[in-house]
């Protein structure tokens, strides 16, 4: 059996509101820990996208870093997990095994595959699409298993509609979850944030060919510590509320408002969140709800962490509960809770970042200067070391304090991209975390 | 006429040792110890046999012993407290459909012992009712009855304020009880209760999340004998004596009451300061160990004893005022209190509301009356 692990869910928020006051704000932490300490035990499958387009061998140093990854990455996977390898160009192509099903791992599959990769040549066009779906046909039959891909990009998805990629995604979504990551800059961070977000994953810049070794194996680790596989945020909220948006807010913002399915019953609503190893996540959920009266008291949502299996049978993991308390008394009704308020903070610092940039791409010098000006003060006043060490890059900082700022003349298209790609990391924030994470 | 007792709580030893307070409302039979000295013990109404203090029935005629008990509040929640809410189902102490609180059935407490009622209401303004009232009647053979009153006001800021009130009610109440059916002085009672009360508070134990914060509550108690009034309290839950000459029988354990009783401030405006109602005394840890402030009270003409909260006195702090108001011919105690408690919802309710009539000359029940005082709830 496996190391299930514990889960522990904290609520933080201010629960005491103004009178005719509707709108209830709370960070739900999540903790999970293995229960024995020991490795995860719990079946997986791993598949590995490779880009093998022409523009991979633009330097050559590309491919030669993307093989040497892969093959890292296959060593990383556990005894007897299946797997498989995928070349991505404008079709998608099996490397190893040489037919669409997944072989475990073991000493001889291993050295197979990365015999294999070691072949792979870098020719033809980026169709991601196509990529996906081999990888979902590839899980086909291994739906007990906590599946995850890897995704390798360097160039922009442009031998495929955009529509031919949502469609992938809209299959893959609840199938797999994928880390993506991109080398170089000819690649965009729209495009592959769009798929790591839908298969609620991680996407980051391998600026540096000779990094991506080492960050393919801590990606496979990290894939293999999952205990358990899909988990929901199942959020119940009374009568009449409406969910105003559930995002996951630490280590990374992922806005989770729009992937609800229906719960058990018509109150409960579940969120994906995807497999969980021992790790810290935490959430924002915003609910509105009928206003109270002073003195009147109500349970604004209840949220649990629950674990679906292949049966369709949940098991409560965890449960937190976000209250609604009316009062007179400004003491109550003025604190702010710092976790709310720390996190909304980043929230809009990720949001700035954005428009920014995005005002900057499109010559909107005013906007963009703002935007950048005010991310720096927001990454000033949250202690957010790197996300303003990467401001730095893009920005001349006059004052850090009022987010005085000019734009550089110069900004490399990697800085630039590093700091787009990587804006939606938070600092996780309260009382009581295990800094571990 | 209020005369001030000082602390001259002797310890009954002999009796005070084999406590076991009844927390039912009727029949129960402790069993003799037969140790226990004999004029300790009552005896029936109806053969004169010696029963013990927590018997309900005569163990030798089967007669009722006439001891009738207010019942706690009922475990059964009831339907949503929301109106517009026709859900009866709950989950984490929510309503699954709408999410209001679970209804208590201490939201709104009534009880009527027939010469003793009251009411205790959430009121407006809080969310729970953290006040609470224990009340009994104890018969005697051929003479008046002896009614007893409890009222207790969880301290807000405290851990758990609800059940630090109903924790001191109840065990205050059956200390009352069964020290007075051993023949206890009510003097002695009631600085017993008071102890007694206190250890209970204490027993239930700090916040788990911070042992600093400990339960509290006010309490104040009455003894309603044939010939005089026994009043203790810790607090500022009040009794008024509503006569002829209507008088407050307490002073306010709180910042304001302390202040006044200096002459340092006028009432006016000791209750204007944010302090007013900060209390000085209370029952549960951290309390100071001063024994219960007791008075005694020997009424000239017959008139109604009421024991509150400050969710009412707030409101109607006069004592005039308040005779005013419960003689308005409601038709019983339970109206009465019922329309004193209305008077507070009516002129905000922001704070929980627990009112107890008593009619002073207790009248000894007519002879086969003994239904009328039957416990009602």
């Amino acid at each position: 059996m496996s190391a299930q692990p514990q889960f522990t869910v904290n609520v933080y928020q201010n629960e005491y509101l103004s009178e005719g006051a509707a709108e209830v704000n709370a960070i739900v932490s999540v903790q999970s820990a293995a229960a024995f300490g020991g490795t995860s035990t719990a079946r997986a499958a791993q598949v590995i996208m490779v880009d093998c387009s022409g523009s991979m061998d633009y330097p050559p140093t590309k491919m030669a870093a993307a093989r040497q990854a892969t093959e890292a990455a296959i060593d990383a996977i556990r005894d007897g997990v299946p797997f498989a390898v995928v070349a991505g160009t404008h079709v998608a192509r099996m490397v190893f095994p040489g037919t669409e099903y997944l072989v475990p791992a073991d000493a001889s599959s291993r050295a197979a595959a990365k015999a294999a990769v070691a072949r792979l040549t870098a020719g033809g066009g980026t169709a991601i699409g196509q990529w996906l779906a081999l990888a979902d046909r590839l899980f086909t039959g291994h739906e007990q298993a906590i599946r995850h891909a890897i995704l390798l990009t360097d160039g922009k998805d442009e031998h495929e509609e955009p529509a031919d990629l949502a469609a992938a995604l809209a299959r893959c979504e609840g199938r797999f979850t994928c880390d993506c990551r991109g080398i170089g800059t000819d690649w965009v961070v729209a495009e592959l944030r769009r798929v790591s977000t839908a298969l609620l994953g991680t996407v980051d810049i391998v600026a540096d060919p000779g990094r991506l070794a080492t960050d393919f194996q801590q990606i496979i680790e990290h894939a293999m510590g999952k205990a358990v596989g899909d988990v929901r945020l199942r959020l119940w909220t009374p009568q009449g509320a409406q969910v105003k948006f559930v995002k996951q807010v630490a280590p990374q913002i992922l806005d989770l408002t729009g992937r609800r399915s229906p719960g058990p019953n018509p109150l409960t609503g579940d969120f994906p969140t995807g497999a969980w190893g021992p790790e810290s996540r935490d959430y924002q959920v915003c609910v509105q709800v009928r206003p109270g009266s002073v003195g009147d008291e109500m349970l604004a949502a209840r949220v649990s962490l629950v674990s679906v299996e292949g049966s369709g049978a949940a098991v409560t993991l965890g449960q937190g509960l976000v209250r609604a308390v009316w009062s007179d008394d400004v003491a109550q009704t003025g604190r702010i809770d710092r976790t709310v308020a720390d996190y909304t903070g980043q929230a809009e610092l990720a949001e700035a970042i954005r428009e920014g940039l995005e005002a900057r791409k499109n010559g909107d010098l005013d906007t963009a200067t703002a935007r950048l000006g005010r991310a720096v003060k927001l990454a000033t006043q949250a202690g957010n070391e790197d996300t303003a060490i990467l401001l730095a890059k893009v920005v001349d900082i006059d004052d850090p304090a009022t987010g005085t700022v000019r734009l550089k003349q110069r900004v490399s298209d990697a800085d630039e991209m590093t700091l787009d790609t990587r804006s939606t990391r938070t600092v996780r924030v309260g009382k009581n975390r295990n800094e571990n994470g | 006429m209020t005369e001030a007792v000082g602390p001259t709580a002797k310890k009954d030893g002999e009796v005070a040792e084999r406590e076991e307070p009844a927390t039912g409302g009727s029949a129960g039979h402790g069993g003799a110890e037969p140790t226990r000295p004999a004029e300790a013990w009552p005896t029936c109404p109806s053969c004169g046999a010696e029963v013990a203090p927590e018997d309900g029935y005569c163990e030798e005629c089967g007669a009722d012993l006439l001891v009738r008990r207010s019942e706690p509040p009922a475990a059964d929640p009831g339907p949503c407290r929301n109106s517009a809410c026709a859900n009866d189902s709950y989950a984490d102490g929510y309503c699954d459909l709408c999410g209001s609180p679970a209804p208590d059935p201490r939201d709104r407490l009534e009880r009527d012992l027939g010469v003793v009622a009251g009411v205790s209401d959430r009121g407006l303004r809080h969310s729970r009712n953290e006040d609470d009232m224990a009340l009994a009647v104890i018969g005697n053979r051929g003479a008046a009855p002896t009614p007893v009153i409890v009222v207790c006001d969880g301290v807000s800021t405290s851990y758990k304020p609800e059940t630090a009130s109903a924790a001191a009610a109840l065990t205050a109440r059956e200390h009352l009880v069964l020290s007075l059916r051993r023949g206890e002085d009510p003097v002695t009672a009631t600085l017993g209760a008071f102890e007694e009360a206190h250890k209970a508070v204490s027993a239930l134990g700090p916040d788990p999340s911070d042992e600093s914060n400990g339960r509290a509550t006010t309490m104040v108690t009455v003894v309603v004998g044939a010939s005089e009034l026994t009043v203790g309290w810790v607090g500022d839950a009040r009794v008024y004596w509503l006569g002829a000459e209507p008088r407050r029988l307490t002073t306010d354990d709180s910042w304001a009451g302390r202040m006044i009783a200096d002459g340092t401030l006028t009432e006016e405006e000791a209750f204007k300061s944010p302090l007013a109602h900060t209390i000085l005394r209370w029952l549960g840890p951290g309390a100071p160990e001063d024994p219960a402030n007791l008075a005694v009270f020997e009424p000239d003409g017959p008139g109604l004893v009421l024991a509150c909260s400050d969710g009412l006195w707030n409101y109607v702090p006069d004592p005039a005022d308040l005779a005013h108001l419960a003689s308005g011919g409601f038709g019983g105690l339970l109206p009465t209190a019922s329309a004193l408690t209305a008077v507070a919802i009516e002129g905000g309710g922001h704070d929980n509301i627990t009112a107890v009539l008593a009619a002073w000359p207790p009248h000894a029940p007519e002879p086969g009356a003994g239904e009328r005082t039957a416990e009602i709830n």
